[in-house]
């Protein structure tokens, strides 16, 4: 096989490929939408102003060596100053969303962009591997893009949860330096259906706002949002808070405490939030990327043969956001362990441990032998975090495995994190 | 937030980029959404995306003379991250979605199996066959190294190959 080349081995099953592909391409309906995006990006411009920052999925650099592009000077100049912005979904047409809080970011340091500031406990490896009595069959990696779903960073998550009703809260911080807020993010959620917008709300003396909705099929939420400067007056926190089954009192009372803590130039402490009785809270988690990776297992029962796939990703970042379709099962340990229902695919989570774990994926197009809500929950119970030498011990033998997954210490370290 | 934040005048879209953009949503458009469409499996995830795409790519104009492959770059990492995001919520609207086109019967039997493959083979063999990407600019971008491109390609077509038999 070559980089020009269909490969030789299956060239009857690549032309039916072309074939099918260029069948569905050709039957692919495409509704003419210009008026709604022209419509949509003067809404924003009106909004927030026509000069924002550039696509954050995509890399300049890379988009010139990749794609042969001539030099693009001022992309990479503004990529090099990290300032990024956020697009802001208006379109009146445009599918139900939610676009709340506004503030640019511009990312300090000498960072690559990528990467979780790890906040690991006691084990410190991130690697997590099913009970006794399963082998692991592959291991892949895969990146996740905080951006896509209308996340910014440098940026902070915490999520309590009480399991005695189900009740959620989960807390979205992004930075950025007074002054250079010369855009409007939307902290996105496209699935977020009935929205209302209620007047402004106080926030212990700041600007806050709020909406009301829903998920399709899912419980009520509450968004809370203000924003808050700390002691030097060069750095700005803008905080959104999502609640279920929380009251807006409530919400506000935690935001404000958060808020008060940026002020003071202190980091949030979990446990002084105040939120009502009932409540276990995970450790804060910050990232100063949009862009990290993921490690997905695969692993056969022994017993059994069935085989049932886990993915980790570092701690708090990308997979919070699930929780919010999922009922709360169980909260312990400073960690959140949630299921999706029987709607559909079936999904376990547990965040607030040295990973984020889900079991069951949800992505389409990987055939996996089907789970029920109890088994999903039973292997996400049954997984456990093993140093790096374990890790590596029960992987090395697996049929596919990425090497990057061997090379590194931890989920954490390069080249998972690209160092 | 700063108050900055929210302290910027109406000015309305930039006319000139406004319709630079208008522009090439007249050139790519449709190619885009078939291309999601052949990465997603959805049609209606795939207009979204697109949509979504464009809001984007309008923040580049003007600035890269070849808008197109960054619109291109950018659809194929919406559709990627769209399979991170992918929940229940999302699955349940794809249900409200119109159905699939129908297909012939050899084209529609290869087309859920294609539908059927992890999705980082799926992703190499749309590129590598619909767009006719060499497999180096397929790696470039998924990023992903070449071998591994080539070597889900390899696998993607074998599965096929095995699902399809007779």
């Amino acid at each position: 096989m070559n980089d020009h080349e269909t490969p030789d081995a299956f060239p009857d099953t690549a032309d039916r490929v072309r074939r099918t592909l260029a069948a569905v391409a050709t039957a692919t309906p495409v509704v003419d939408r210009e008026g709604e995006l022209l419509a949509a990006l003067d809404a924003r411009d009106r909004r927030s102003g026509p000069d924002r920052a550039i696509d954050a999925t995509v890399d300049p650099d890379e988009l010139e060596v990749d794609l042969d592009l001539p030099p693009v000077d001022e992309l990479a100049a503004r990529r090099a100053s990290r300032k990024r912005g956020r697009w802001l979904l208006a379109a009146a047409a445009a599918v139900v969303a939610v676009a709340l809080v506004g503030v640019a970011v511009v990312r300090g340091g000498s960072d690559d962009g990528t990467g979780v500031i790890a906040e690991p406990g006691p084990v410190d490896t991130g690697w997590f591997l099913p009970a006794e009595g399963w082998t692991v069959t592959s291991v892949r990696t895969d990146w996740l893009d905080r951006e896509t779903s209308g996340g910014t960073c440098p940026c902070a998550t915490w999520v309590a949860a009480r399991p005695a009703d189900g009740a959620l809260v989960i807390l979205t911080e992004v930075t950025a330096p007074v002054g250079e807020g010369d855009d409007g993010i939307g902290l996105i959620d496209p699935y977020l259906v009935d929205e209302r917008r209620p007047d402004p709300i106080d926030v212990g003396g700041r600007a806050g706002r709020t909406v009301e909705g829903s998920f399709g099929p899912g419980a009520p939420l509450t968004l809370v949002d203000a924003g808050a400067v700390g002691p030097d007056g060069a750095v700005g926190h803008f905080a959104l808070v999502r609640g279920r089954g929380v009251e807006l009192d409530d919400l506000v009372a935690t935001l404000d405490a958060w808020l008060d803590a940026r002020e003071a130039g202190d980091a949030p402490a979990p446990e002084a939030l105040p939120l009502p009785d009932g409540f276990v809270r995970t450790p804060v988690r910050t990232a100063d990327g949009t862009f990290g990776h993921a490690v997905v297992v695969r692993a056969r029962e022994d017993a059994t043969g069935r085989e049932v796939e886990h993915r980790m990703s570092p701690a708090g970042i990308w997979d919070t956001d699930l929780l919010l379709s999922a009922d709360v099962v169980a909260a312990d340990d400073g960690t959140v362990t949630a299921v999706l229902g029987e709607r559909d695919a079936v999904t376990a989570i547990r965040v607030g441990g040295d990973a984020d774990v889900v079991v069951g994926d949800p992505f389409f197009g990987d055939e996996i032998d089907e789970l029920d809500s109890e088994a999903a929950r039973a292997h996400l119970d049954g997984l456990r975090e093993v140093p790096t030498a374990g890790w590596r011990a029960a992987v090395e033998g697996a049929g596919d495995v990425d090497p990057d997954v061997l090379s590194g210490p931890s989920l954490y370290e390069a080249p998972l994190s690209d160092g | 937030m700063p108050t900055e934040a929210h302290a910027a005048a109406p000015t309305g879209a930039d006319p000139d980029r406004r319709d630079r953009l208008a522009a090439l949503y007249r050139e790519e458009h449709a190619d885009m959404v078939r291309l999601a469409h052949l990465l997603t499996g959805s049609s209606a995830t795939a207009e979204d995306l697109v949509h979504e795409a464009f809001l984007r790519v309008y923040d580049t104009i003007g600035r890269t003379e070849r808008p197109g492959a960054y619109l291109r770059r950018t659809v194929v990492n919406l559709c990627h991250s769209h399979h991170r995001r992918r929940g229940v919520e999302a699955r349940w609207r794809e249900r409200q979605a119109p159905p699939e086109p129908a297909l012939p019967p050899e084209l529609d039997e290869t087309w859920r199996a294609i539908q059927a493959l992890p999705t980082h083979q799926r992703e190499a063999l749309v590129l590598r066959f619909h767009l006719d990407l060499k497999v180096a600019d397929v790696a470039a971008l998924l990023g992903r190294p070449v071998g591994t491109v080539k070597s889900d390609i390899h696998r993607g077509l074998a599965a096929l190959t095995e699902e399809l038999a007779p």
